[in-house]
């Protein structure tokens, strides 16, 4: 009985370790998507800047890196190396312009810069690629009896369901704003291209010939007249930035004022190095 | 294949309970050890205006060590006494004590049920108190709430149950907008919810803004902060007692409040085989909310809340009771943003009990009861032509029983058994397409025993085990609970107190706003979070008519599971893929001095504690403090008879201010899915920072008078925060704007409210 209050003592030393506030410091940003069967995307690379600072591109753009994407084969040996060269600060463009994204293949990145020791890396697999089938309808009156169709091929990804993002890109903004958008948006809100959140491929309808048919709902919508939709279907990185971007000033069950970083994937810096692949089909939105 | 794994699952079912009832048989075998003992006396102790019986009432025989208190159903039970003759003495708080003389033969068995007159006030006079009074209140982390005392406590919108307990030493809220208890360090769902024995998974009006229990309808709030007996379980952290009012036995009678934004009724009175109660409550926003919408847009539609609390009670005979007991309450808010926005939320609660207490003989004391509890919330927001809905459900149906028997002066035996099936169903749509469907059911069975054992006259042990059994994901889990009491003075009291506690559930909810509230459990692969608590206190009464408590606490939290706040989408990922694990301590002193009695009575509660939490892949694998961890908390509530007819209470409360995470940098990183940017801040430990410290003054004023001769009539003016102190509730960040601006979001700011009420 005696060593009880000890046992507590000892357990509430232990408990009490510093927790402190730290200080800013910088970090670099890596921001670049790899498309299957597109040709290799820029990569831009800046630094962070403190939250009180005006947030200017040229002042954090970082000029004179060393860039390359690395194509690993299977086994992981080094199967192609592309180049990157600035084409303005803070972009970093292929040199091999002809070069094209293989899907269900893995990319290493690295970044060289100047005075930093550390190498920057992160690796990507390219999800595979899918394409739109069929759909219902191309041209419909907004919110009328019948919603778009579309059905997709299923692209693949190695050991999970495949996560979509799908956005709407108004192709002609002059034939107006959808009811919603009008009155919930401001005038400086560009909305001409509206995005989803991550969907799980498990929420559409499988179909037996395994593609999957999806319900396009009437709030992705911003714009009557035509309108492109785009399909993608995003590798683990690009999955684990979004979902963490968007919920760091608020989740639905975090504590108002609790945030945590963003999940990043890249050693040494912060920010994405994804791929994806897509498919796109295009339907006329008539006025009701 | 199908038929060979139901056969497995059902041979490993039935395995599983033949080892629960085994190790049932083995926890109950002790009890039946203990020996008869010689003369007993035994009764209720109820209210002499009311009828209406008083739990945990203390009675005493004068002279001696010996006493008990009554139970939960205003039962007591003297046994093991020697021939002779005894003053008894039956005291409780707001009671005139009551003395009795007996003389008991040897063997004989009395049956004594007495009422106590409640006191009148005295303007000068010190009500002198039994030493011994509320003994059971004065127990290890126990802490009970008089219905007095919640109505007079100035409240926001409305006399508030849980708001009163968040004044507590030990209890914390996580900010104005939340009734939420977070106690001892723990969340809102490591705390059991019972109101008379039937688990209540919701207990919210407006959102949070204040809990669903009427203080008209109810009797007694028994609060159990930490280290809880046997007898209760289930929850990692605390419980909470509730039981609703009998209804007068003697007379007809009944509460009417007219309060700015809700307004209350209850009847209550006798009939031929026992008593009724009928308590009502609603909101009264409807003038509010329509002139909100001649000046300003985005005002709900309609809102309203109310609920209703009833209890019947049968006074078979003298051995046998029988009471029924419901409550039903909802919210239900429409809120046309405009023709392509609307938002719909409807949510509510609804319990019944039936509970049947019977006296075997002298010494033995059972109870039954069947308990039925729904909690639901069905929202719906049609966005752009769009409809996203909710369908959840939660469905508790279960029985449980109780003994409670007392062999000899020495030993108080309880042992129980309580078995349920618990569903949860969830079904979220989008567009009118299921995204989301699940349905969960479980079955649980818990058995305890529970000794108390007085060695003595300066020692008490108790000392039980619980035995808990969860069919979804098949977990046998055993709980000792142990505490121990030294009484070395009469006024003083040294204990500590040590258990284990297991929960199966979780609450995925949010701290600002708690109309979605869902509940998941334990499965294969999520196992069910433990965590142990170690408690010593020391209780004295210096001064007639003065209490000091002071208690310090540790606990822990092992295997917690709680959603994953990451998760973008649910559907198709493995059941164990939805949360997130980790685990967390907490640790504090309570200190509380209370002044019981007198013209100026109240008290000063204050709590210097910690807590903190670790989850995988979440702060860097760190510990961090969770929002409402304070490290000091302080409360104090004072009441003044002014004169016979004017009183005042005052609260002021102050904490240190509220764990947030600072921002300190800010990245922009290019979409492909859109023109906006993703605009990342970087930040460093979660929760390093810490807000403006929170205080608060908050008035009341009451004015008693009589209505009309008809009955009596209290009119209320409050004002809450004073001196309108803008604490703050978070920092909100403004990305867009450049540079990056900071706003902060404050919390209630000075607010005055009326309420009339009248009792007959």
């Amino acid at each position: 009985m005696k060593s009880i209050p000890l046992i507590l003592l000892a357990l509430l030393i232990s408990s009490c370790v510093a927790y402190d506030q730290e200080s800013y410091q910088e970090r670099f940003v890596v921001s670049s998507y790899q498309q299957a069967m597109k040709p290799f995307a820029d990569v831009t690379l800046t630094r962070t800047s403190p939250i009180n600072a005006e947030y200017n591109f040229a002042n954090v753009a970082i000029s004179g890196a060393n860039v390359r994407v690395l194509e690993l084969a299977s086994d992981g040996m080094i199967a192609q190396v592309l180049n990157f060269a600035m084409v303005s600060p803070g972009i970093y463009r292929s040199t091999d312009a002809a070069s094209l994204v293989r899907p269900l293949t893995r990319y290493r990145l690295e970044i060289e810069i100047p005075g930093n020791e550390k190498l920057i890396t992160a690796t990507t697999l390219v999800p595979d690629t899918f394409r739109v089938r069929a759909l219902n309808s191309r041209t419909l009156p907004y919110q009328g009896p019948e919603q778009f169709e579309a059905n997709l091929t299923q692209s693949v990804y190695p050991g999970r369901q495949t996560y979509y993002v799908i956005t709407t890109t108004a192709l002609d903004t002059t034939f107006g704003m959808t009811p919603f958008y009008e009155q919930f948006t401001d005038d400086d809100d560009d909305v001409t291209t509206v995005s989803s959140g991550i969907i799980n491929q498990l929420n559409y309808i499988a179909l037996p010939d395994g593609s999957i048919n999806l319900k396009y709902p009437w709030l992705a919508v911003a714009y009557f007249g035509p309108n492109r939709i785009t399909f993608y279907a995003i590798d683990n990185n690009v999955y684990d930035f979004v979902r963490s971007a968007s919920v760091q000033l608020g989740g639905s069950t975090t504590s108002p004022g609790e945030i945590e970083n963003v999940i990043s994937t890249i050693d040494g810096a912060i920010g994405v190095f994804g791929s994806m692949s897509s498919a796109e089909t295009e339907i006329t939105v008539l006025v009701r | 294949m199908q038929n060979a794994d139901r056969g497995a699952k059902v041979s490993s079912f039935t395995h599983s309970m033949l080892r629960f009832w085994g190790l049932v048989s083995i926890l109950l075998f002790p009890a039946l050890l203990f020996a008869q003992g010689r003369a007993s006396v035994v009764g209720y102790v109820s209210d002499e205006d009311t009828g209406e019986t008083l739990l945990f009432a203390n009675v005493i025989l004068k002279g001696t060590t010996t006493g008990t208190s009554t139970n939960t159903s205003g039962f007591y039970r003297l046994v093991g006494l020697e021939a002779g003759s005894y003053v008894v003495q039956f005291t409780f708080v707001g009671y005139e004590p009551k003395e009795i003389p007996i003389r008991l033969t040897d063997g004989e068995s009395l049956r004594l049920d007495i009422s106590l007159k409640p006191e009148d006030f005295r303007m000068e006079e010190v009500v002198v108190q039994s030493e011994r009074e509320r003994e059971e209140s004065r127990n290890l982390g126990v802490a009970q709430l008089q219905t007095r005392l919640i109505k007079q406590v100035p409240a926001v919108l409305q006399a508030d149950v849980f708001r009163s307990m968040q004044l507590l030493p030990g209890v914390k809220s996580a900010s104005d907008f939340s009734s939420g208890l977070y106690i001892r360090g723990g969340g809102p769902d490591q705390t059991l919810i019972l109101l008379d024995r039937t688990t209540v998974y919701n207990p919210s009006h407006f959102f949070g803004f204040f809990s669903t229990f009427n203080p008209d309808a109810i009797k007694d709030v028994r609060l159990y902060k930490g280290g809880y007996p046997a007898e209760y379980g289930g929850r990692l952290g605390s419980v909470i007692d509730i039981y609703n009012k009998d209804g007068n036995r003697n007379q007809r009678g009944g509460v009417l409040s007219l309060g700015m934004l809700s307004s209350r009724a209850m009847i209550e009175g006798p009939y031929s085989k026992g008593s009724y109660m009928f308590a009502f409550r609603r909101s009264t926003l409807e003038p509010l909310l329509y002139a909100l919408q001649q000046q300003v847009d985005n005002v709900p539609d309609s809102f309203y809340f109310y609920d209703v609390n009833g209890k019947v009670t049968v006074d078979a005979d003298a051995n046998n009771k029988l009471s029924l007991s419901f409550y039903g309450g909802e919210d239900n808010v429409k809120f046309p943003f405009s023709d392509d926005l609307t938002f719909k939320l409807y949510y509510g609660n609804r319990t019944a009990s039936s509970t049947w207490t019977h006296l075997f003989s002298n010494n033995l004391f059972g109870n039954i009861t069947f308990t039925g509890s729904r909690y639901f919330n069905e929202p719906k927001f049609e966005i752009g032509g769009t409809p996203i809905t909710r369908n959840n459900n939660v469905y508790d149906f279960s029985v449980k029983s109780d003994l409670e028997w007392a062999p000899n002066a020495s030993h108080d035996l309880k042992t129980g058994l309580w078995a349920g099936l618990l569903t949860l169903t969830l079904e979220d749509r989008f567009d009118n397409n299921p995204t989301n469907r699940s349905r969960i059911q479980s079955s649980y069975a818990s058995a305890y025993v529970q000794d108390t054992w007085r060695m003595g006259q300066r020692l008490k042990l108790t000392s039980g085990v619980r035995l808990n059994y969860f069919t979804k994901g098949d977990y046998l889990r055993l709980e000792p609970r142990i505490s121990i009491e030294h009484i070395p003075h009469a006024s003083l009291r040294f204990q500590a107190a040590y258990g284990r506690y297991y929960q199966f559930l979780t609450l995925i909810t949010n701290e600002a706003f708690s109309g979605f509230d869902v509940w998941l459990t334990t499965d294969e692969g999520v196992k069910p979070s433990w965590g142990d608590q170690f408690v010593v206190g020391v209780k004295t009464y210096p001064i007639q008519g003065y209490n000091v408590e002071i208690e310090g606490f540790y606990r822990t939290m092992n295997d917690l599971f709680e959603l994953d706040p990451r998760l973008p989408d649910v559907a198709g990922l493995e059941y164990s893929q939805l949360f997130r694990y980790g685990s967390g301590f907490a640790y504090g002193a309570e200190f509380l001095v209370e002044k019981t009695s007198g013209r100026f009575n109240g008290f000063i509660g204050y709590t210097w504690g910690s807590t903190r939490r670790k989850f995988a892949t979440f702060n860097q694998n760190q510990f961090y403090p969770p929002k409402y961890d304070r490290i000091h908390d302080l409360n104090l509530v004072a009441n003044y008879r002014l004169t016979k007819r004017w009183k005042t209470t005052t609260v002021f409360s102050y904490a240190t201010g509220q764990a947030y995470t600072d921002v300190l940098g800010r990245a922009e990183v290019e979409s492909p899915f859109g023109p906006d940017p993703y605009r990342p801040v970087v930040v460093g430990n979660v929760n390093a920072s810490r807000l403006p410290s929170y205080h608060r003054l908050d008035v009341g004023l009451t004015r008693e008078g009589t209505f009309f001769g008809k009955g009596t009539s209290e009119f209320q003016i409050q004002i809450i925060n004073a001196y309108s102190r803008r604490n703050i509730w978070f920092y909100n960040f403004d990305l867009e704007a450049n540079p990056a601006t900071r706003t902060a979001v404050p919390l209630l700011p000075l607010l005055p409210t009326l309420s009339y009420t009248v009792t007959f």
